[in-house]
């Protein structure tokens, strides 16, 4: 397909999830616990996409390639390296805007 | 999209007292009004008095735009947010890196400037950006008075920035 609303029920789904190094591809497969192989195509992608994942394969939480040695990631592949991804934390941001604000 | 989807992950702690809400959007931003009415809705099963509204400004700069016919769109812009600002004289603004959120807080500070109202402005840095600053944060990090980042190395980068982990 080439554009659906949302990946959601896909990405429940899967065992194994594919991706480029968009934002919310990443996140999205991550927080739903799914193992993740981010391609970073050189030609296309700008710099600040490519800061995201590099920093989450730094950090364990994906596996990344280009497009030419993908065949090669997934054949040698330990899935079971990756780290699991820990949620982000709004409840800091609203305790530290309501002491910004005066709310405490 | 993503900048919506990350501010409405910001609000989804806030408490009742942060309340009317206004939202500036693009006016040719076609998806973030369903996710925000979508959201705000799930709110008010909780917080039955919530309100919000939405406001629509021009586009200040499109993604890649140059420099030069960026300042133009967004002075444009601000012909719309200067007086959108002036009306709802916001406490707090709170944004998190469209291009929209320039105008909005240029003119917050003319306005502080001017003595209207005094707006605290509140700027996130979205959690892509781990070791550069968005144009608007690279902007923004010196006219707001909380700069928010996510990732260790910007807060290296940028030491008058906060620093609270990951957020969205």
């Amino acid at each position: 397909f080439r554009f659906k609303d949302s990946l959601a029920e896909d990405l429940r789904s899967a065992d194994l999830v594919i991706s480029h190094a968009g934002a919310g591809s990443c996140l999205e497969t991550l927080e739903k616990g799914k193992p993740l192989i981010v391609v970073i195509n050189d030609k296309l992608m700008n710099n600040h996409q490519l800061e995201l994942a590099k920093q989450l394969q730094r950090d364990g939480y994906v596996l990344c390639c280009n497009c030419s040695t993908l065949v090669e990631t997934l054949q040698m592949m330990d899935l079971s390296t990756l780290k699991p991804f820990p949620p982000g934390q709004p409840e800091k941001f609203a305790l530290f805007l309501d002491k910004v604000v005066g709310f405490q | 999209g993503g900048h919506t989807t990350e501010i409405l992950r910001l609000l989804s702690c806030l408490s009742e007292s942060y309340s009317p809400r206004h939202y500036v959007l693009a006016d040719s931003d076609k998806m973030s009004e369903a996710k925000i009415r979508s959201f705000e809705q799930k709110r008010a099963e909780t917080f039955p008095n919530s309100q919000f509204t939405l406001h629509r400004i021009p586009r200040s700069r499109e993604v890649r735009q140059s420099w030069i016919s960026s300042v133009v769109t967004t002075l444009y812009s601000m012909l719309y947010s200067l007086p959108l600002t002036n009306q709802l004289k916001p406490d707090l603004i709170l944004c998190n890196g469209p291009g929209t959120c320039v105008p909005v807080c240029i003119s917050a500070l003319l306005l502080g400037l001017l003595g209207i109202k005094r707006s605290i402005i509140v700027y996130v840095e979205s959690i892509c950006r781990v070791e550069t600053l968005s144009l608007s944060g690279k902007i923004l990090y010196y006219f707001s008075d909380y700069f928010i980042v996510q990732w260790p190395d910007l807060k290296e980068k940028y030491p008058k920035s906060v620093y609270l982990g990951r957020i969205v």
